[in-house]
């Protein structure tokens, strides 16, 4: 009896074996097209609950499914204990690549090695991850780059002296301080220029709204807000046309969010940092799709460059990039 | 006479001793934890840390003066824009990533034709004018105009734009002092140093660069 069970058991390794043998053989002789049209892309973004993460999140969906994928967009919720489910999802779920913009630099990198560990490649946009051996590759906006050129704006707009107020994103994000220092590497060197309140609304339109009006209750007679994103831009806006503000204090925005960009054609917005989401999204998307198809030489990170949009340039953009 | 061999109890603490010697030993090469003060806890951390400004000094002795002897003659850089931008950048310019920018490092001599704030103009050997800031340095025409640093080196980006602003503190600290001191009308020059270039559809009216060598023959 026990002669039997042996003999079946090893009977059975020996299929699940062949069985195994053969779906290698299958896979390895099919065409890249082939792998193409039955693999599945996960695009997981940080939140889309703003439009510019909206237009990221989108342009990789789509650019993936021109490539011949399925392709599925998680929304992270700016919340890590989300975006951690999303990767056991992704990683239970047979993805072959991830499209990821993180929610946090430090505490994505976790997932980002759950996905590696699985054999899931993962290319980040937009945001970074504080590692250099998780990801494939990284698509970064130039934040610090783009910001010392709105800070150069900023003091030929406001002047040398003054007072304002700084908007933060996410203090967890790297692209929250990457702005803030290219900004401040400009700014500080003008001791006028007199930072009175610097807060993080998050990224966050509603948040920012809420805190810039509880700034301007304790210095009503500022001159200028920077703003580390477009939805704070025009979150800090509404706080101004509410307080009878908007013609008299200057608003910076960053990411070319094309509200943004209206509003500085119409002169009321000063100026934004043109990010080009539709770049970063295609291109991780198209890296994604030369790893599945064998490629393996990518380099680490690899920065967009931002463009100031202010009353002069901004008909060159719109639709979140040149036109 | 025969003498008695030692007990077992009296040989215990000659053993006990051997064995906490040994642990003691063990413990000083092997320690499982060891109990540091928090300050010095809090130094180890920090010095563990990157150092932007050491790592900048580092780059500016080591590599960025050795890289200075082979700068690109600006005004061959010139000649060669005004027949075609892209080949320029092709040939001796560094792009950032996917940057529609170029950045370039660059030498040459020439006298001094202008005196503002925080610029003077340069009529350099071989034909043009080009801008040397004497004021504050933004922006990474250093960083990236040398080609000797990769963002995909550097942990974070933070760090590399750390170091880009450290680069600009050391141009301002070692080398806008002398050449402050001496910008005149008619003195000559020669330099070395860094520029940004727009992208080719962006006219171009003079180069303005972030110097890191200045010598005045």
């Amino acid at each position: 009896m026990k002669k039997l069970s042996n003999m079946i058991a090893a009977l059975a390794l020996a299929a699940v074996a062949v069985c195994g043998l053969t779906s290698c053989g299958k896979s390895g002789s099919s065409s890249a097209t082939d792998t193409a049209a039955t693999a599945k892309i996960a695009v997981v973004i940080s939140t889309l609950n703003n439009p510019w993460f909206v237009v990221l999140a989108e342009t990789a969906r789509d650019r993936a499914k021109e490539l011949g994928y399925e392709a599925t967009i998680f929304d992270s919720q700016n919340d890590p204990a989300k975006e951690a489910s999303h990767y056991e999802n992704i990683v239970a779920s047979g993805y072959q690549a991830v499209l990821f913009n993180p929610t946090d630099a430090d505490g994505s990198i976790a997932n980002v090695r759950k996905a590696k560990e699985a054999g899931i490649p993962v290319f980040c946009m937009d945001r970074e991850i504080n590692a250099t051996d998780a990801a494939v590759s990284q698509v970064l906006s130039d934040n610090y780059s783009g910001c010392v050129a709105l800070g150069q704006f900023f003091v030929q707009e406001v002047g040398e002296s003054g007072t304002y107020v700084e908007l933060l994103g996410l203090v967890g994000d790297n692209n929250t301080w990457n702005r803030s220092k290219g900004f401040h590497s400009v700014i500080d060197r003008y001791s006028d220029l007199k930072m009175v309140a610097q807060q993080s609304a998050d990224f966050d339109r509603a948040k920012a709204l809420e805190v810039l009006e509880s700034i301007l209750q304790a210095n009503p007679d500022i001159d200028a807000v920077f703003c580390g994103n477009d939805a704070m831009a025009m979150g800090a806006y509404q706080a101004l046309v509410s307080a009878g503000k908007a013609d008299k204090v200057k608003v910076f925005g960053f990411d070319g969010a094309d509200d943004v960009v209206k509003l500085i054609a119409e002169g009321k917005i000063v100026a934004t940092g043109m990010q080009f989401p539709k770049v970063m999204a295609q291109t991780a998307a198209e890296s994604a799709d030369e790893y599945i198809k064998g490629k393996r030489d990518f380099p680490q990170k690899t920065p967009v460059a931002v463009e100031l949009v202010n009353k002069d340039t901004v008909g060159n953009f719109g639709d979140y990039g040149r036109k | 006479m025969q003498h008695s061999k030692p007990s077992f109890k009296s040989r215990l603490p000659i053993r006990a001793s051997v064995l906490l010697g040994i642990g003691l030993i063990l413990y000083f090469f092997l320690p499982l934890f060891r109990i540091v003060p928090l300050k010095e806890a809090r130094e180890q951390s920090a010095a563990a840390a990157f150092d932007p400004a050491n790592f900048a000094a580092e780059f500016w002795n080591d590599q960025l003066q050795k890289g200075a002897a082979e700068a690109i003659d600006v005004a061959e850089l010139l000649s060669i824009f005004n027949q075609d931008r892209n080949a320029a950048t092709e040939r001796y310019g560094h792009r950032l990533g996917l940057s529609s920018n170029a950045s370039y490092f660059v030498s040459g001599s020439g006298r001094i034709i202008r005196v503002e704030k925080r610029l003077i103009e340069v009529a350099i050997e071989g034909g043009g004018v080009v801008g040397i800031k004497t004021g504050p340095v933004f922006g990474n025409a250093i960083r990236d105009g040398s080609g000797l640093l990769d963002v995909s080196d550097f942990p974070n980006s933070r760090d590399f734009n750390a170091v880009s602003a450290q680069i600009n503190r050391l141009v301002e600290e070692t080398v806008f002092p002398g050449l402050q001191a001496k910008a005149a009308i008619g003195v000559t020059l020669r330099f070395v140093g860094g520029v940004d270039v727009a992208d080719a559809e962006t006219e171009i009216s003079r180069l303005n660069l972030v110097p890191v060598v200045i010598e005045f023959p």
